[in-house]
């Protein structure tokens, strides 16, 4: 039996790699890409430019802008992508793959390592096929360093640890990995100060101490990274597989350019009917749905002969759906909404399966809407009254007005008694983030001078969105008529101004006058005012009911 | 009319942003009649703001907010608001009416504060504030207050009850119903409840302001304030920042426009004020009575005790003129004391003095106290002020209506607290605490908070934080917001950037707000009756302290006495001293009976080798020492005094050395000056001589002249300065003094205007000085034990005592598990190793007195003719003998700055052993429990001693491993003698020894050797192995066991570098006890034509030279104009260099941040001081051993 062949390919900083792709203009620049949320981000991964600039990662974003290299934050779908091409091109050389360090591990950098044994007369000697993988690589845009060898793990240390493609000798394994900084260990912190004060430097003086001994000391992790050191390392190949609930996938190139979205919807019902029927054998439902229109860019893109570009929407069901038409209409006007930009020439769909809804609703829970119609409800209502508008409103913490945001609708997790719809708590009386409980207030600068008595009726407030802009006469700072609706109001009373204003360390700040005011003219109504100190303009915000 | 009734101010700690005397002034600025401050929990900022209010003219109501806890929590938003604001107890708003609601106020506070076991906010409890409502208004509050807590608790009918508790309190004509107008809704909710509740109850209304902060753009700090208060940014914040700008100080007709429906709510606020009788200048301060003996008051006793000291002082002297003159001062001041009614303050400290001589700590009296024969001769002081002719009016005059300032000098350390401890005991827990200190926000804090409430991250933070300069040296354009934006430069930060400005700008508007509130380094209030009546009092952050509410300057704005009982470090090395000496060599040694005048000790000071002497090691000090060179000890007191702001601004220094060395003839602005300038050869340099001429020239008196002295002192006032200096010429002009030697003289007056000494504050400071120069020439090992064991103190670090202590030819030795105590030790030396000792040592008295705890140095006992106080029989040299320079000095033996010859026992018989509390983070319990298994019996492993000593925790071990304290380790017959020597043994590692001879041992070769075992040793063991004894635990060679033999086997590891021992000795003691790393390349260094620090005083001036060393200390002084200075340390001794501004602006990375430097400039050699005036430095990579610098900033 031939002894087993390893390959190891290893690209340090993947993101910025993958990024860099993206963006050919960049490729001769110092990159750095940064993640985290602002405004605490840091460099996350940085190209070799960026590193001989002397940025580093883990640095903050305002310590790394203080180098001329250009930031961009961490693009995980390039990342997702280009690690997929990694794989699809690692998959010509070895069916058996398997991933070390990827991005779905928050890692920057990508670790591949591959069984190749067997295949020299099929891709040549161990250095060949390194040679040739490496090229490959390169033929992608991306740098690696490639190392083979008979130690799958020995394989990974000379990939991390050199630069090119490297094939080590069999049974000199230890030789070759000796000059090797313990780094590429990759030992824990604790084990890396414990040999670090012992004067342990490189792989060769790990492999020189005295087993027994080591491992009365360091235990079981210390055998571990000696034989990883020694080249002696046994790993055990786990190659990736495609999971039970990797996405499903349809695609179909267009002869001719569809510019109608009948026939296209045409074509998107067969496509998912089959990804259904195919999650449907898994006992699966679709939980995500992926839709990549290729469409046909003019001009095209820069330095590019393709002239098409990709259009992704991407349609979240509010519970795994099974349905392929409720799926089609969620689709559809998700199209509807944002039609796409040129005439689509060709169709991508990647379905995300999960497992189905199971819980059975209660007998005497309250009637809930069917799940799949509610969704195309709510798809609908963002279609007519705009993205970020229909759903759960969720109140901020912040004085600034207006401090909520819609968050989707979603549906409750299932129990016992049936589908519970989770809800945030509402107030009937809140529609703008502030306490709507209002008493009447005492005219604090009141046209009529007038404290009205203490009531205990609690006004609700109907916000205006977006507010009507409005003319207002002041007298003595205090409005006195509104030209509204078309007509001049005279106002019976005016409380305000109330005042709030924030964010001073935001360039722009924000400030707001409120006045309560009441009109003199049948029907009596009582409007809220809202005014922009800085930009002297008057709206109404909200009518008392 | 409107008086702003409810005021807060940053005083509040995190919860206002104004200081007291900004929102005073601002009251000021507004023609407000009086204004009332209630800060949070105390009254921290009321001394301010009553002084504030005094300058201004107006009245300051003093009042507090206090925290109830059981008064139901504040309002907070609604549950389904989303919020961060804490639950808190409600705050009630209270003002002092009358003399006892202030004091009532002040005791509820104590209550409170001292119930809770650390320092923290705490709260009163209802009876509490029940039992001390008497006196006090209460306002119903803000938001915070109990009515808008009552409101959102249960509704209107909640509040009516919550007030009529109030009114239940403090009685209807006592509590006001509070309204507050910040634009918004939800406050206008509860205004209105409030009218409502104040009309059914028949209670006055109060319009008020909930101010915060004096103007409306001080709303952002408080931002910013809020967010450091509850740990977040200003970005996740949220609802914790205040909704708009509304809280600052309104002026009264803005107030009115705000209330003009409710008129009385403003009418009643000029009402409420006119009650407020109150004013802080009545605190009902006393000081506590002495108790005395039956039949004598307090001045009768004073004055027995002081006729005592006169004659246990003066009498051993022999000099019946000088006791004469003793006692007619004595007299003049016991007539003062007796009129100012200070007698128990004196019997007070006195007191204290007696308790510290009969507990055997020593003590001595500092500053201007010296000037007084009382305290003289009640043994406070050690310096005879008839004999050195001080002025007492520097200490006590009438006209000047203060207390006198008695500060007294303690060991640092557990002595000094024991003093504190007695005071304490000796008048109550509520009789007697420490003066607080007030921590503000200066330019790193300010820096790294603002940054941090704008979201930086924490590697930006440090960096700016580091990069904030912090010099003492401020450029004319210099502002804190500026020393940021070079800050932020340097850190990369885009200036343009707005985020950044608003930075930048925040920084700046931050200085100087109170952060917390510390601690003083010793200011001791004492008061009759009950102190927590006269001022708050709540617990420090040590334990068995309590602390009042105000710092030393407002005590001294409020009158109060303090009594400063500071700790000294060399007093506790001194201390040590005292029984290191007998212990291990074998003679007494009495501070009080130390030689004067004693060659050795002044060769030394001559030649300025004063590294870790008294007040004299400075770079300054050293290089002003050989062109002073001192003879006597009054050249001493000049030298402790000159180098000061004062006298260096004031160009004193140089005309005073050219004299001194006789380049410039004596002369004097005026005849009538020469009897009180001749000491200092016609140059002013005590602030006793600037009240002496004031009163000579200008026929001032002596409180007029004190005045003087304290307008262009510290304190000044620009006013008041030219109203002192217009009635100064006018009196010199009445004397007939030309009007260009007025000018002279006002010019030398006015160089005061920087601080310097009074000599009788030199003097003492001088006799600490020759008690440690004396020891350091005598005693070095003991002197050096003593210093290392009280660091931090001085001017260098132990790395630098330590390779000085080695110059000078003491051994120091490493720490080791098998010898070194907790603190370091002498250890006497085998024979063989040392060299003869040299017998001839300087003969001086060994004369023992019989009072060995107090501190002094033997007494000047007589008067020279030229009315300059002389010493007796040691101290001969008399002034003049001084002035004439080293002429009338008798002749000295060689003291060598590297050579030892003239040490009495010579330093090799001894060896100091550095203690176990320099291993870096080695715990003091688990280093007591390895002192305590060793008692027992000597480790014989490294496994012995990691089972017998389980405290030890693995992380220990190694260090003790990595810092080559384990070398020694199971050598038989205890630990092996490390090979000495400055020459050859780059460290006490045992590499002569053949490793075979460790075999089985269980010893150690090395360090690495150690740690390899350490690892094994401090591995956990599980439960079968537990409790098994290192005897059980044998590696059997016979045995076939593989381990056992491997385990036996020498370490596979391979020995330290050099440079990892340096960097190891670096980091895990500070010090190295081989060789200075800059010897490992001197040879290199040679060839890159670099000098050592001991060549350059044979080198000529004005040469270019270079030189090299690891950076032991950078300054940029006050005074220096942007000069810097550097002193680097090689092998030889410790080169200094100057930096003009440009050139520290040119190379300030490396200076500021690189450990060692090549610098290369023109040698300036000139009266044996030596300095090298640097044009280029650069880093010098020769180490990477973090050698410590000491910066002054």
């Amino acid at each position: 039996m031939p002894p087993p062949l390893y390959l190891c390919v290893h690209l340090s900083d993947f993101a910025a790699q993958a990024l860099a792709r993206a963006h050919p203009e960049l490729r001769s620049r110092a990159l750095a890409v940064l993640s985290g949320d602002p405004p605490l981000e840091r460099v996350f991964a940085i190209n070799h430019q960026a590193r001989r600039l002397g940025l580093e990662t883990g640095m903050s974003r305002i310590h790394a802008e203080s180098f001329s290299a250009v930031l961009l934050r961490r693009d995980p779908r390039q990342e997702h992508a280009g690690f997929a091409e990694l794989m699809q091109c690692a998959g010509k050389f070895s069916p058996r793959t398997e991933c070390i360090a990827s991005p779905q591990e928050e890692s920057c950098g990508a670790t591949l390592l591959l069984d190749v044994s067997g295949s020299e007369r099929l891709l040549g000697g161990p250095q060949q096929i390194a040679t040739a993988l490496r090229q490959s690589l390169h033929a992608l845009e991306y740098e690696a360093s490639v190392a083979v060898s008979c130690n799958a793990w020995a394989a990974l240390l000379a990939a991390r640890g050199t630069t090119g493609a490297v094939a080590l000798a069999p049974r000199h394994e230890a030789e070759t990995l000796a000059p090797l900084p313990l780094s590429v260990l990759e030992p824990d912190d604790e084990m890396a100060q414990t040999l670090a004060a012992w004067g342990i430097r490189t792989l060769g003086q790990l492999a020189a101490l005295p087993a027994r001994p080591l491992a009365a000391r360091l235990g079981q992790s210390g055998i571990r990274l000696q034989a990883q050191a020694r080249g002696e390392y046994r790993h055990l190949l786990a190659p990736a597989e495609e999971p039970a609930d990797a996405p499903l996938c349809e695609s179909i190139e267009l002869e001719h350019p569809v510019e109608l979205l009948e026939p296209l919807l045409f074509l998107l019902s067969r496509m998912l009917e089959q990804i259904t029927g195919r999650a449907a054998q898994r006992s699966l439902a679709i939980a995500s749905i992926e839709l990549c229109l290729l469409v046909d860019a003019n001009p095209p893109a820069p330095r590019s002969e393709d002239r098409r570009t990709e259009d992704r929407r991407t349609i979240r069901p509010a519970i795994p759906e099974r349905n392929h038409r409720t799926l089609l209409k969620l689709l559809q006007l998700e199209l509807e909404l944002h039609p796409p930009v040129a005439a689509v020439v060709g169709l991508h769909i990647q379905a995300h399966p999960a497992r189905p809804q199971t819980a059975q609703p209660g007998l005497f829970a309250a009637q809930a809407p069917e799940p799949g119609r509610l969704e195309i409800l709510l798809a609908r209502l963002r279609k007519l009254v705009g993205e970020g508008r229909a759903g759960s409103p969720e109140l901020l913490d912040n004085h600034a007005p207006e401090a909520f945001r819609v968050n989707n609708f979603e549906l409750g997790v299932c129990d016992r008694s049936g589908i519970v719809c989770r809800v945030p708590d509402a107030n009937p009386s809140v529609a703008n983030g502030q306490p709507m409980s209002l008493h009447p207030a005492p005219a604090l600068a009141s046209g009529t001078g007038q404290r009205t008595a203490l009531r205990s009726l609690t006004p609700v407030l109907r916000m205006m969105r977006p507010p009507c802009a409005v003319a207002i006469e002041l007298r003595a700072n205090v409005p006195a008529t509104l030209d509204y609706e078309g007509q001049r109001l005279r106002l019976q009373s005016a409380s305000g101004p109330w005042r709030t204003s924030g964010a001073w360390w935001t360039h722009p700040a924000w400030s707001r006058e409120e006045w309560d005011v009441a009109l003199k003219e049948q029907p009596q109504r009582c409007l809220r005012l809202a005014h922009d100190p800085a930009g002297g303009s008057w709206y109404v915000v909200g009518i008392y009911d | 009319m409107y008086v702003e009734l409810h005021a807060r101010s940053a005083f509040s700690f995190l919860e206002g942003a104004s200081l007291p005397e900004l929102l005073m002034a601002r009251c000021a600025q507004l023609e407000m009649p009086a204004m009332a401050l209630l800060d949070r929990n105390g009254l921290y900022g009321a001394p301010r703001f009553h002084m504030a209010a005094l300058r201004a003219g107006t009245r300051a109501h003093i009042g507090a907010e206090i925290a109830v806890c059981d008064a139901g929590e504040r309002a907070c938003p609604p549950q389904w608001v989303p919020h961060r604001i804490p639950p808190e107890p409600v705050r009630w708003a209270l003002l002092a009416e009358t003399q006892s609601g202030y004091q009532n106020l002040c005791r509820l506070i104590t209550r409170f504060k001292l119930r809770e076991p650390h320092k923290a906010e705490g709260s009163a409890r209802l009876a509490e504030v029940a039992e001390f409502s008497q006196g006090l208004i209460c306002l119903t509050g803000g938001g915070e207050g109990p009515l808008a807590s009552a409101l959102a608790r249960g509704g209107y009918n909640e509040a009516l009850r919550e007030v009529e508790r109030l009114v239940h309190i403090f009685g209807p004509h006592n509590v006001f119903v509070e309204l507050q107008r910040h634009y918004d809704r939800a406050e206008e909710h509860r205004n209105q409840a409030a009218v409502a509740i104040a009309r059914t109850l028949n209670l006055p209304l109060l319009a008020t302001n909930g101010v915060h902060y004096a103007t409306a753009c001080e709303r952002e700090v408080l931002d910013v304030l809020t967010t450091i208060r509850h740990h977040c940014t200003l970005e996740t914040a949220g609802r914790l920042l205040a909704p708009n700008a509304e809280r600052y100080l309104r002026a009264p007709r803005e107030m009115q426009q705000l209330f003009r429906d409710l008129p009385e709510a403003i009418a009643n606020t000029a009402e409420l004020s006119a009650r407020l009788t109150y004013q802080m200048s009545d605190l009902g301060y006393r000081f506590p009575a002495y108790p005395v003996p039956a039949g004598e008051t307090m001045q009768s006793f004073l004055e027995k005790r002081t006729a005592e000291g006169i004659r246990n002082r003066y009498l051993p002297k022999h000099d019946a003129k000088l006791f004469a003159r003793a006692q007619q001062q004595a007299q003049r001041e016991l007539t003062l004391i007796a009129k100012l009614e200070l007698a128990g303050y004196f019997l007070i400290v006195w007191d204290i003095v007696q308790f510290c001589l009969r507990e055997g700590i020593l003590v001595q009296g500092r500053g201007s106290a010296a000037n007084s024969v009382v305290c003289y001769a009640l043994g406070i002081t050690a310096v005879d002020p008839v004999g050195m002719d001080l002025l007492f009016e520097r200490f006590l005059s009438e006209e000047r209506g203060e207390w006198p300032d008695i500060d007294l000098d303690l060991p640092s350390g557990p002595q000094r607290e024991r003093a504190i401890q007695y005071v304490y005991r000796r008048y109550g827990e509520l009789g007697a605490a420490m003066t607080a200190n007030v921590i503000t926000y200066r330019g790193r804090s300010a820096a790294r908070e603002a940054g941090k409430a704008l979201g930086f991250d924490a590697a930006t933070l440090d960096r700016l934080s580091k990069l904030v300069s912090a010099w003492e040296w401020k450029d004319k354009d210099d502002s804190p917001g500026r020393d940021v934006q070079i800050a932020g430069q340097d850190a990369g930060l885009d200036l343009q950037h707005p985020r950044i400005a608003r930075y930048v700008e925040l920084c700046q508007r931050m200085q100087d707000l109170p952060r917390h509130l510390g601690q003083h380094s010793g200011g001791m209030v004492i008061c009759a009756g009950q102190l927590d009546a006269v001022v708050p009092i709540e617990p420090a952050s040590m334990p068995g302290r309590s602390v009042i509410q105000w710092d030393k300057e407002d005590c001294a704005d409020m009158k109060i006495i303090k009594v400063d009982l500071l700790g000294l470090g060399m007093m506790a090395a001194l201390q040590e001293c005292l029984e290191l000496v007998p212990a291990h060599y074998g003679e007494p040694l009495d501070l009080a009976q130390l030689p004067p005048n004693d060659p050795l000790t002044y060769r030394a000071l001559q030649q300025a080798d004063t590294v870790g002497m008294f007040q004299v090691e400075s770079r300054a000090q050293m290089a002003a020492l050989p062109r002073n060179h001192p003879t006597g000890f009054y050249d001493l007191v000049v030298q402790v005094a000159i180098i000061r702001p004062g006298p260096i601004a004031g160009n004193m220094m140089n005309p005073y050395m050219k004299r001194r060395r006789g380049r410039e003839p004596v002369t004097y602005s005026h005849p009538l000056l020469e009897p009180v300038l001749k000491r200092t050869l016609g140059i002013p340099l005590f602030q006793e001589q600037l009240i002496r001429m004031a009163m000579i020239v200008a026929s001032f008196t002596g409180g007029e002249a004190e005045e003087l002295r304290r307008a262009v002192g510290m304190r000044r006032s620009m006013a008041r300065m030219k109203e002192l200096e217009i009635k100064l010429r006018r009196g010199m002009s009445a004397n007939h003094i030309a009007p260009a030697v007025q000018d002279e003289i006002v010019q030398s007056i006015s160089s005061f205007a920087l601080y310097g000494f009074p000599e009788s504050h030199a003097a003492s400071f001088a006799l600490i000085a020759y008690a440690s120069a004396y020891i350091k020439c005598h005693y070095l090992a003991a002197f050096t034990c003593a210093l290392l064991n009280h660091q931090p103190m001085g001017f260098y670090s132990p790395a630098t005592l330590v390779k000085d202590a080695q110059r000078h030819g003491l051994r120091v030795l490493p720490v080791d598990v098998c010898r070194s105590d907790w603190a370091c030790t002498l250890e006497k030396l085998h024979p063989s190793e040392c060299h003869p000792e040299r017998s001839e040592g300087p003969q001086h008295s060994t004369n023992l007195h019989c009072r060995p705890k107090g501190f002094s140095i033997r007494e000047p006992c007589s008067q020279s003719s030229d009315g300059c106080p002389t010493f007796d029989a040691p101290f001969a040299a008399k002034v003049g003998k001084q002035h004439a320079g080293i002429e009338g000095a008798p002749h000295l033996p060689s003291f060598g700055r590297c050579g030892t010859n003239g040490t009495r026992y010579g330093n090799r018989a001894f060896a100091l052993r550095l203690g176990l509390c320099y291993a870096r983070g080695l715990r003091h319990d688990a280093a007591v429990a390895l002192l305590a298994a060793r008692r027992l019996r000597s480790f014989t492993s490294i496994q012995d001693l990691a089972l017998r000593v389980p405290e030890l925790r693995k992380s220990e071990l190694a260090l003790l491993a990595n810092i080559g304290a384990l070398n020694s380790l199971g050598e038989a017959g205890g630990p092996l003698k490390p090979s000495f020597g400055l020459s050859g043994a780059i460290d006490f590692e045992r590499a002569a020894k053949p490793p075979s001879a460790n075999v089985g041992s269980g010893r150690t070769t090395h360090r690495r050797d150690a740690l390899w075992q350490v690892e094994y040793a401090g591995r956990p063991a599980g439960p079968l192995l537990n409790g098994i004894t290192s005897d059980q635990i044998v590696f059997d060679e016979a045995a076939p066991d593989e381990l056992a033999a491997q385990e036996s086997a020498e370490s596979p590891l391979q020995q330290m570098t050099v440079e990892e021992r340096l960097v190891a000795d670096f980091s895990g003691t500070g010090v190295t006890v081989g060789k200075h790393p800059m010897a490992f390349h001197r040879a290199k260094l040679k060839q890159m034509g670099i000098s050592t620090a001991g060549e350059l005083a044979r080198l000529p001036h004005g040469r270019i030279t270079r030189i090299a060393g690891s950076v032991i200390a950078r300054q940029r002084p006050g005074t220096a104009k942007g000069f810097v200075f550097l002193s680097l340390e090689d092998e030889t001794g410790i080169a200094n260099a100057i930096l003009t501004p440009a050139v520290y602006e040119e190379f300030k990375h490396a200076v500021v941040y690189e450990n060692f430097l090549l610098l290369e400039g023109t040698l300036q050699n000139q009266e044996n001081v030596v300095s090298l005036k640097a044009r280029t430095i650069r880093p010098l990579g020769i180490s990477r051993a973090e050698v410590r610098s000491h910066n002054f900033h």
